[in-house]
């Protein structure tokens, strides 16, 4: 059996994820009556790589892929991509946002395009780690990890709300709450993130 | 995660007694008590102590009493 005939929806997945890959850039196009649109390169590559897996033989095949880095969890692996996704993608919007400031037209495409890309990303990411390390399996210590590093990130969403509620109270204008309030959850999604892999590392 | 309380460590022999048991792999370990193979070597480096339960499931798949494979040392 050909990797390709094991791997088709993979193979299906990837050539979906091409043809759907030009969607955030569309939507923020149309969101922004051509103003601005980011392209949708990232998304690009990355559903060319999920292609290019359905051409990776299976585990029991090869002889790569078990061994890689024995004492990392896949768990660390997932924070360490939903990591470079976040700024990557919404890193890159920041940047575009402050250097200059669009319309809140565009900048509501330019989220709908980055929660997509987002989704695609760090699923594409997820899937590649499942491919190359197998299942990705939960015990006590990952629960433990999870939960703590909940709690850190619990801290920065509490201040985030007293932000905002700060924010409404002295009569911001709703975009710059919004893009407050957005900042911090994804500050605080980044500390979850980082307390994990420092957890995992550290102990 | 190591469980380090007030004033004093937990520590464990499980690679020697993997050694000691046959040689028996991390990955064949941690299927027996039912961890992932990242914790068996989280513990081995003393970076993760287990919750009582799985100390004993490990002693136990040792055949062994639980604090020939853990120690509580106090600073």
């Amino acid at each position: 059996m050909t990797a390709l005939q094991t791997r088709r929806p993979f193979f299906l997945a990837g050539l979906s994820a091409l043809v759907v890959s030009p969607a955030p850039s569309v939507v923020q196009y149309l969101a922004g009556g051509g103003e601005d649109w980011m392209p949708s390169l990232s998304l690009l590559v990355t559903a060319a790589a999920l292609t290019a897996c359905a051409f990776i033989p299976p585990r029991n095949e090869r002889g790569w892929g078990r061994g890689v880095l024995p004492g990392v969890s896949p768990h660390e692996l997932g924070a360490a991509v939903t990591i470079l996704a976040i700024l990557g993608i919404y890193g890159g919007l920041t940047l575009q946002i402050l250097q200059r400031p669009p319309s809140l037209a565009v900048t509501a495409g330019a989220l709908i395009a980055s929660g997509i890309a987002m989704a695609v990303v760090t699923g594409i990411g997820q899937a590649l780690i499942v491919l190359v390390r197998g299942p990705m399996a939960r015990d006590e210590r990952d629960r433990d990890i999870a939960r703590a590093s909940r709690s850190d990130a619990h801290i920065v969403l509490v201040v985030g709300v007293w932000v905002g509620l700060v924010m409404a109270l002295i009569d911001t204008a709703p975009a710059l709450v919004a893009y407050a309030l957005l900042g911090l959850f994804l500050a605080s999604e980044l500390v979850r993130l980082m307390s994990q892999i420092v957890r995992y590392r550290l102990g | 995660m190591t469980r380090k309380g007030p004033s004093g460590r937990i520590s464990n022999e499980i690679r020697m007694m993997r050694l000691k048991h046959g040689d028996i792999t991390q990955q064949e370990l941690a299927s027996r008590v039912g961890l992932t193979r990242q914790t068996i070597i989280a513990m081995e480096q003393n970076r993760y102590s287990p919750s009582l339960e799985t100390a004993f499931r490990i002693a136990e798949a040792f055949g062994e009493p639980i604090e020939a494979v853990f120690h509580w040392r106090k600073d």
